[in-house]
């Protein structure tokens, strides 16, 4: 599992957040630094696209400019922006819902055929991973791409760690089709 | 010998045991369990190999446009002010003209206008009449009363207007069917006939229309091409864009949304 980093001792992300909202233009600049490769990459498998992507990763961090002044330090700064993330992911999930043809829950195609190679399989799993229920793959994403643990998965979905754990187990079970 | 319930309850508990979660007499006795239940077994081995293959990366570099519309948007004002203004409206669309002009900077555009204040929403928007270049029928504001309206006005030589046109397009059909017009007035001096030709060959499918006398720039003091003016269902100018923007982002979209009543 791709786990975060352990925070640095200094500047925290909470020092940094702090700075910013007292006027401190670098410490957001760092603080972008630091999760713009995270925060797209969760969009970018969360959406399955590209530039819808990038939209909402543009609205993420502009939510972060927004919130700056009323966050609140606990230590959890890494839950705060990729709930953010999460929330506007769905937001434009279900603006699109009417035109998106993939990513939706939906059934999933049938398989061709057994992968012939590494890369062959690992595309299929991308694509798999794409058709999976929205629920299913933030599940996986945050878990299993960005370290969060079950706790604090359930906390962020607004579900319950059992919830979270099923349907973690529900997707790896969809996956393995791309695998065996 | 394990009930089939039993094998249920174990395997889903497999990831638990795969992700280190569980140890002690309870590690053991799922061991155990797995040691004399092939089916239990092969599930474990699956799972196992399901998330040997899942891709690693799990990290992706945004376009460089953006990244420069976010540092824009944190860099002109501190946090706190942003805070201060956001309980207004119409914080956001100002950034997003920002923004706007960024992004053609950043294509090489130049764009020789400054964003300009979002006007007085009480500011109502006085009626023009322009050709429908596509059915050459007459097309006045008052036509489209009672409906939220995108007027932009634009020219077919106008590169950054070309940069534009493909947000408004999806904007349209994102919000077109909740009552959104995108309405598009070219103030080319050429015929119809050029102006729709460039219309098909950009697959714009909202409503563009042509004003060649320009008293439309006129009527609404506008400095340049393009220049986007928002209306209300009532009638009334409630934002104003000088140069280019993106459209259809999620920001931009609420608003629309909002406008529409329909969130």
């Amino acid at each position: 599992m791709l786990a975060y980093p352990a925070e640095p001792a200094s500047p925290t992300d909470d020092a940094l957040v702090q700075a910013y909202a007292g006027g401190d233009v670098t410490a957001f600049e760092t603080l972008y630094a630091r999760y713009e490769a995270r925060v797209f990459g969760f969009c970018l498998r969360y959406l399955g696209d590209r530039d819808t992507a990038a939209d909402a990763f543009q609205e993420t961090f502009m939510r972060v400019v927004d919130g700056a002044v009323g966050y609140e330090p606990r230590g959890r700064f890494p839950s705060w922006i990729f709930t953010i993330a999460r929330r506007v992911c769905i937001d434009i999930l279900r603006t699109d819902k009417k035109q998106r043809s993939v990513g939706d829950g939906g059934d999933i195609p049938a398989i061709s055929g057994p992968p012939a190679s590494d890369i062959e399989r690992r595309d299929e799993l991308e694509r798999y991973l794409s058709w999976l229920p929205p629920e299913q793959r933030e599940v996986l994403l945050l878990h299993r791409y960005h370290g969060f643990a079950y706790e604090e998965v359930a906390a962020m979905t607004g579900s319950t760690v059992a919830a979270v754990k099923q349907k973690a187990y529900r997707a790896l079970k969809t996956l393995r089709a791309a695998v065996t | 010998m394990m009930t089939s319930e039993s094998c249920e309850s174990i395997r889903g508990r497999l990831l638990d045991l795969l992700a280190g979660e569980i140890g002690g007499e309870e590690e053991a006795w799922l061991r155990s369990h797995l040691a004399e239940c092939a089916p239990c077994a092969r599930e474990l081995q699956a799972l196992q190999r399901t998330l040997a293959a899942l891709p690693d990366a799990a990290e992706a570099t945004p376009p460089p446009e953006v990244k420069e519309r976010i540092l824009a948007y944190a860099r002109e004002a501190p946090a706190a002010a942003h805070a201060e203004r956001s309980i207004r409206s119409g914080d956001r669309w100002q950034w997003i003209a920002v923004a706007g002009i960024v992004a053609a900077l950043f294509a090489g555009l130049a764009i020789g206008v400054a964003l300009q204040p979002e006007v007085q929403p009480t500011a109502v928007a006085p009626d023009f009449v322009a050709l429908d270049v596509m059915t050459g029928e007459t097309r006045t504001l008052s036509d489209y009363r009672g409906q939220v309206v995108l007027l932009n006005i634009w020219a077919t030589w106008c590169g950054p207007c070309e940069v534009e046109m493909p947000s408004m397009e999806r904007l349209h059909r994102r919000l077109g069917s909740e009552g959104l017009r995108v309405v598009a007035v070219s103030v080319d001096e050429t015929g119809p006939e050029h102006v729709s030709k460039w219309v098909r060959e950009h697959g714009l499918t909202f409503e563009v229309l042509q004003d060649r006398s320009r008293r439309i720039e006129w009527q609404f003091q506008t400095t340049g091409v393009p220049e986007t003016i928002v209306i209300d269902r009532d009638g009334n100018i409630v934002a104003r864009q000088i140069g280019p923007a993106l459209w259809d982002g999620p920001a931009q979209t609420a608003r629309f949304r909002k406008l529409l009543g329909i969130e």
